[in-house]
């Protein structure tokens, strides 16, 4: 299985030039809002038409602008959940996933009735199947969304913001659950999302995009191996970053750069006041308590005269004085490209 | 007293509302997917009968349908007479009420969610499928209320009705043209019998579609507290 993508579309305030492929596998488009995520995922679908570029799935050509084909969604065989699922009102949740299987002719009613009953019994819709959309929960609602793009037999599986619609407390149990369902699915998956949680924990690979381009596509297991944009882990929460010049970091510390990277990154849940390797005098510019945990703002010492706050998450007590040391691990270090 | 402008009035509405129907449910979808400008332009042309006197209405089908003129003498060869007969007010009526049928049924189809559609075509459905089994369905209450208005309307229609088909009591008598002659003639006794006929009916169709209205919202209210 595989998918390539390269493709190009111009709007009135931003232009995508978007290319990438996939081997199979849960794949998650990670960016913020207007960075041309959904854009991507409705050219893939076919529901916007691109200007120019192709788009290839398993060897066959769902656009070309140099071959001028460009199939219509209908044939493409491309599940789309939307972000509000997009359930039909007039029909009941039964119906909604029947029509899935319209592909399927009339003669072969026994096979539609097994595979209705075999998904409804997956995504446990046993219960609500004679209901009406409105007459769901939202988390239902997303399951009967799932049932009827996986009865469809698509080749590929596009999930736009599959979760922004659930309450935040429902969110992780959805998330697993999805993650299994998919894994189980077996087929190619790309997730749109905003939510770096989401992306890490259920895909195999994580693409971030910004401004209509793909930046990076990283394995989730090793995200950072390789070299990154600073972009990337942006949109992956890292808030700490120093410019580099040599050794020497705009934090005023000294660090161990042989190959000449532009910027460095640490997570704020990096230091410790009993670390051992690499400690530092620190000056703490402010602290907020919140529920057992301090978030600290601070500067290296060697560096007052540096504008780069650094971020601290921190369960441990810290003294009263504004000026100790702490110390964190080389490991936790992540050097990164422009 | 005669039946016949109730017949003949039910008769037209109910012809001049089929007519509406399709072709209100086409124009509404098809005029939606246009340009601003071109939209603009054709929203006009296709409201325009709503605002101008019914008489000017009447005047242009006279001169398309008239006896005399080449349309009204093609089909008056082909035996179709349309001027001084009931085929006629089914036209007028037409003209002059599709326009409450077309701007409602627009407004619906402005608030469907397009998504629902591109859900549609994603699983495989074909557009002829997703316009009449998805789109008129999640329409339904507006393309009915359009309908019950444009009916009401093509019931009481009397401007370019009277001036088209004239009144020839047991022919080409409606409703409205009667109370007209009974009015002329001080026959008030009569007047105000169709006159209760009239508002009774038109009361009626006002309250259906006050109730259509009302469970449209009661849905989306119940719709909303759940996303």
């Amino acid at each position: 299985m595989s998918l390539v993508v390269n493709i190009k579309k111009r709007f009135a305030s931003f232009s995508l030039n978007v290319s990438f492929s996939t081997e199979g596998g849960i794949y998650s488009l990670l960016g913020c809002s207007g960075s041309g995520k959904s854009v991507t995922l409705k050219c893939l679908a076919g529901i916007i038409t691109p200007d120019e570029g192709e788009i290839i799935l398993d060897g066959k050509t769902l656009y070309s602008s140099e071959k001028h084909i460009n199939l219509p969604p209908q044939k493409r065989k491309v599940g789309y959940m939307f972000q509000n699922y997009a359930l039909f009102p007039n029909m009941t949740v039964k119906q909604n996933i029947m029509v899935g299987m319209s592909y399927l002719p009339s003669y072969l009613s026994f096979i539609k009735k097994s595979k209705y009953q075999e998904i409804i019994k997956l995504l446990r819709l046993e219960r609500i199947q004679f209901n009406k959309p409105h007459q769901i929960s939202g988390g239902e609602a997303q399951r009967v969304a799932l049932a009827r793009i996986l009865v469809s037999s698509p080749q590929i599986i596009l999930l736009d913001e599959p979760f922004s619609a659930l309450d935040e407390h429902l969110r992780t149990h959805l998330q697993i659950e999805m993650k299994d369902i998919l894994t189980k699915y077996g087929k190619e998956v790309i997730i749109v999302t905003h939510d770096k949680n989401e992306a890490l924990l259920l895909s195999s690979h994580v693409a971030t995009i910004e401004l209509g381009s793909i930046i990076n596509v990283l394995r989730s297991e090793e995200i950072f191996s390789s070299p990154i944009h600073r972009a990337s882990a942006e949109l992956l929460g890292y808030k700490n970053f120093a410019l580099l010049d040599g050794n020497n970091s705009s934090w005023g510390i000294k660090v161990n750069n042989e190959n000449n990277y532009r910027y460095i990154t640490i997570s704020n849940d990096s230091f410790s006041l009993y670390e051992k390797e690499n400690r530092h005098l620190v000056k703490v510019i402010n602290r907020y308590n919140s529920a057992g945990t301090t978030l600290v703002t601070f500067k290296f010492i060697d560096s007052n005269d540096s504008k780069d706050l650094i971020y601290w998450n921190t369960k441990e007590e810290l003294p009263s004085d504004d000026t100790f040391e702490v110390g964190f691990k080389n490991k936790s270090l992540i050097y990164l490209i422009d | 007293m005669s039946l016949y402008p109730l017949y003949n009035s039910l008769r037209i509405a109910l012809f001049s509302s089929i007519i509406i129907f399709f072709l209100g449910l086409f124009l509404g979808y098809w005029v939606k997917k246009f340009p601003k400008v071109i939209k603009g332009i054709f929203d006009v042309i296709l409201t325009l009968p709503l605002v101008l006197p019914p008489t000017v209405c009447g005047f242009f089908l006279l001169i398309i349908f008239g006896p005399n003129r080449p349309v009204g003498k093609l089909l008056l060869d082909i035996g179709i007479k349309i001027a001084m007969d009931w085929k006629g007010g089914v036209i007028a009526s037409a003209i002059v009420s599709f326009p409450l049928m077309y701007r409602t049924v627009r407004g619906a189809f402005e608030a469907f969610d397009e998504n629902l559609a591109f859900a549609g075509k994603t699983l495989g459905l074909s557009n002829h499928y997703i316009f009449w089994r998805i789109r008129v369905p999640a329409c339904k209450n507006g393309i009915a209320a359009g309908s019950v208005l444009a009916f009401a309307r093509a019931l009481g229609e009397y401007g370019a009705t009277s001036m088209l088909i004239g009144y020839i009591p047991g022919r080409t008598a409606t409703i409205s043209t009667t109370i007209y002659q009974y009015w002329r003639t001080n026959d008030d006794k009569n007047a105000w019998l169709w006159v209760g006929i009239n508002l009774i009916i038109s009361a009626l169709v006002l309250i259906f579609v006050n109730i259509i209205e009302n469970t449209e919202r009661g849905k989306k209210n119940e719709f909303s507290s759940k996303y």
